[in-house]
């Protein structure tokens, strides 16, 4: 009877860890060793999909932006080449609007210009600091 | 305060023996990118433009690259492949590369599959291979000219099709990716449109 109970118990608290980790805003990637953002700025993570209106932000708002996010990991925009493995390891499935996507790395030959991935084009170039992007943040695990 | 120290450690051994040591400072100094503001230069850890790359650079990957085979193969030990270290049709002469010729997408696999160089196995970069010798960092040609000389200030293949061209294109598989290492961009092309080439194994 007490295994029964245990049992139960036990399943009821590994069901609860599962559904609390489903809903997770974030997801940790074990390969680069990071946390990323389930979804774009903008839309919450529901455990299965991202629901809400996508927020499209300037360079600097995406910095801000992830800036901001929960104080327990420091988050922050993804530099050009973290976004490209990114996208290269899950492709559309987790970068999957249509859109630019920020970077956090400034062209160095035109400070005003930053990187971006436009994921269903796969292209990878820069553009005006001013224009208004996708968002999703990431953070390292230590 | 490390720099700083060294940078000490530097003038005294200038004294003494000469130029090198500053340099190899000064070449430490740039590995680190620099923090912007919507235009310029800025200190990093700014409020108003916080956690962008600069702040997080990676640290400089020493010792990527060797060279091989009589200079003429480049080990990446990062990816553990081999690169050639000239563009297709060029040859090493005094550590310059002459002759690099642009090769439509079918042309490119097929010199790289035919290439003779050290037994052979040559194949065309996947994108995420090619990308990973960007440096974008780096004003002018953004990739290592010291392993890779007279690179093409233009755009070469790699393996990758396009999987989001149009339909009649998808289905003749007439697109696929290349990178640009005058801009450190990456697009998408017509397979029959020349482009430079670099073979990995």
């Amino acid at each position: 009877m007490h295994k029964i109970t245990g049992l139960v118990v036990l399943s009821g608290i590994i069901c609860s860890l599962v559904a609390d980790a489903k809903r997770e805003a974030f997801v940790y990637d074990p390969a680069l060793q990071q946390y990323w953002q389930h979804c774009e700025a903008g839309m919450e993570y529901t455990g299965r999909t991202c629901q809400g209106s996508v927020l499209a932000l300037s360079w600097q708002k995406a910095l801000l932006y992830c800036a901001a996010l929960s104080a327990d990991k420091v988050w922050r925009l993804p530099t050009r080449d973290e976004l490209m493995h990114y996208y290269a390891r899950y492709g559309q499935k987790r970068l999957h609007i249509v859109n630019l996507y920020w970077t956090s790395t400034t062209d160095v030959e035109h400070p005003e210009l930053a990187w971006y991935l436009i994921p269903e084009l796969r292209w990878v170039y820069t553009n005006y600091k001013e224009l208004d992007g996708l968002v999703l943040c990431v953070a390292n695990s230590d | 305060m490390c720099r700083k120290l060294r940078l000490k450690v530097c003038i005294t051994l200038w004294l003494m023996l000469g130029l090198s040591c500053l340099s190899s400072v000064l070449v430490a100094a740039e590995t680190k990118l620099p923090c912007y503001d919507m235009l310029h230069i800025i200190p990093c850890g700014q409020a108003d433009f916080p956690r962008q790359a600069g702040d997080f650079a990676p640290a400089p990957k020493q010792d990527r690259f060797q060279l091989t085979f009589n200079d003429q193969i480049v080990w990446d030990q990062h990816n553990k492949i081999a690169w050639m270290r000239c563009s297709v049709g060029a040859n090493l002469q005094n550590q310059h590369c002459n002759g690099a010729t642009a090769l439509s997408f079918e042309e490119a696999q097929a010199a790289c599959a035919a290439s003779a160089l050290d037994a052979g196995g040559w194949r065309l970069p996947s994108v995420m291979e090619l990308n990973s010798l960007l440096e974008v960092q780096q004003p002018g040609l953004k990739i290592d000219q010291q392993f890779f000389p007279d690179t093409q200030p233009a755009a070469y293949w790699s393996s990758d099709r396009s999987l989001t061209a149009p339909k009649p294109l998808q289905e003749k598989r007439a697109v696929a990716w290349h990178v640009n290492f005058a801009t450190g961009a990456i697009f998408d092309a017509l397979t029959q449109s020349p482009q430079f080439v670099r073979c990995v194994r």
